[in-house]
């Protein structure tokens, strides 16, 4: 029993671990330019897709070939979005609300374009690893491992980057006092920009991780939104540790929910989360605002 | 330096500067005074980029800046030092110092700005890895200050320093200013405390209600009836 308990716990791990990486996408996104992307499950599952079409189309690819083609097509599409959506957006009223609406509408027609190019059914990616690894008496599965590992690097990465990086601190400069950062000359739309794309990229990563394990389908990418919605609620904005907590606890949660009571209970249990989250502590655990 | 021509800055249907006309002189140290509310700070936001002048001309080295966006104002040499400060409240004090170097001038002269900083500000140097959240009123004026200067800039504009802090700690700030005009820097304080500031400055201008109302050379201001009619509050 124990045994199985543990298996379970490793199994939320390792996707506690992808899920922080999709909430920290998103986290950092509104907390540097207070946007809001309803579209992000979309992109996530967009970039799944475009990885399924990379496996589909050339034998010669792995993942590490995957990741090195997408990610920097991510941040691409990031920027891009940015540019054309978001920034004609800022210099209106009520921007705050209509780049939400805009981002939602965006993620629809990715929805729709994913619908439209490959079709409603369900593809599946090739496995990280094949087979199980050992560790003392419990065997992981080895794909689950490497998304765990491959998680724990990216977010690694990212914290370096924004603490030692000059674009990292710019980022961090934006988000914590935006006046203070035009008058340090910080031009404000770069930021934006090369942050949307960071953003999407780690979209993109976590949802080829995910993919790898979970079939792909059209609309996917809104359970995913959901979910990394409630950890960034859970671990507070601009937190990128309460994201990590925030993950853990989650994904950790949800593989005992999955295993105990049965998997038509995941849903519910973090949109419960979310109620709680917003009625009880609206900051989150570790959240500034 | 830089030169304010006939400035007029609403907020929405408001007027907050009337055809406010100002000059800074190379290397001059310019004290604006007057009472709270009548757009002193507004004048510094407009000539530093964060509003727009409904019309009227702000000329820095003899070119246009009205319009400009920010960064391109401090890379030309222009740097604002704000009355709510805005520092980083999660960096460090080292960080938001290197921020203040951020334009591209101030870039290459990182490291001699930092030793000039932490030269004038010597208690900086010690809280360097502190949190800008964690410091006090005092420390946060001198941090604002000395990012302010990190950015290499030729011409100061700088919004009541003194606020907020202790007497002893506002003749520091004020003789560290004083220094900072001695190596070449051109300033232009907006300070209520016009008495304490007026032996650094080379010249004063009073503004009420929008309006420059006077200007001169400190001699004339400070003997003048009105400008000891508006200290005195009457």
């Amino acid at each position: 029993m124990v045994h199985q308990l543990i298996e379970v716990f490793l199994c939320g791990v390792t996707i506690a671990a992808v899920y922080a990486v999709a909430a920290i996408g998103l986290s950092l996104l509104y907390g540097v330019s207070q946007i809001f992307n309803y579209g992000y499950g979309s992109l996530l599952m967009l970039m799944a897709y475009f990885a399924w079409l990379l496996f589909a189309k050339f034998s010669w690819v792995n993942y590490g070939l995957a990741f090195l083609i997408l990610i920097p097509i991510a941040f691409l599409i990031g920027l891009i979005i940015d540019g054309a959506i978001a920034r004609p957006l800022r210099r209106r009223e009520n921007w705050q609300i209509t780049t939400i609406l805009a981002t939602l509408g965006l993620g629809i027609m990715v929805d729709g374009f994913i619908l439209l190019f490959f079709g409603p059914y369900g593809k599946s990616l090739p496995e990280l690893w094949g087979g199980g690894i050992d560790i003392g008496a419990y065997t992981i599965d080895g794909s689950r491992l490497v998304m765990l590992l491959i998680s724990v690097c990216v977010v690694i990465v990212v914290e370096r980057f924004l603490c030692k990086s000059r674009y990292g601190m710019n980022m961090r400069a934006v988000s914590q006092d935006m006046v203070g950062a035009r008058i340090v000359g910080l031009r404000i739309n770069r930021v934006f920009g090369y942050t949307f794309g960071l953003s999407t990229a780690l979209a993109g990563v976590s949802g080829v991780l995910l993919a790898s394990v979970y079939m792909l389908s059209p609309e996917g990418g809104w359970a995913l939104f959901i979910k990394g919605f409630v950890v960034v609620a859970l671990g507070g904005v601009g937190s990128l540790r309460g994201a990590l907590y925030a993950a853990l606890i989650l994904g950790v949660a949800e593989s005992f929910i999955q295993w105990g009571i049965g998997p038509v209970w995941v849903m519910p249990f973090w949109l419960m989360i979310l109620i709680a989250v917003l009625s009880v502590r609206p900051r989150g655990l570790l959240g500034i605002r | 330096m830089l030169e304010v021509d006939k400035l007029n800055v609403f907020y929405d249907e408001i007027q907050a500067l009337k055809e406010v006309s100002l000059k800074v002189n190379d290397g001059e140290l310019v004290v604006l005074f007057g009472a709270n509310g009548h757009g002193k700070s507004t004048l510094l936001k407009t000539i530093a980029g964060l509003l727009i002048p409904r019309s009227g001309d702000i000329k820095f080295k003899g070119r246009k800046i009205n319009g400009l966006a920010m960064p391109e104002i401090v890379e030309m040499g222009l740097a604002y030092i704000a009355e709510e400060r805005h520092l980083f409240p999660e960096m460090t004090v080292i960080e938001n110092l290197k921020l203040g170097a951020h334009n591209s001038n101030a870039r290459k002269k990182e490291t001699e700005n930092l030793s000039y900083t932490f030269s004038l500000f010597p208690s900086l140097g010690k809280l360097e890895n502190r949190l800008a959240s964690t410091l006090s009123g005092g420390e946060r004026r001198m941090l604002a200050i000395g990012r302010g200067l990190m950015s290499s800039a030729e011409c100061l504009l700088v919004d009541e320093p003194s606020l907020g802090l202790a007497p002893n700690l506002r003749s520091s700030v004020f003789a560290r200013i004083g220094d900072i005009n001695k190596s070449g820097t051109s300033i232009l304080l907006v300070e209520q405390n016009v008495v304490q500031v007026s032996n650094l400055a080379d010249r004063i201008y009073l503004m009420e209600d929008g309006k420059i109302t006077l200007e001169g050379r400190k001699e004339e201001i400070m003997g003048s009836e009105h400008v000891k009619e508006v200290l005195l509050g009457i």
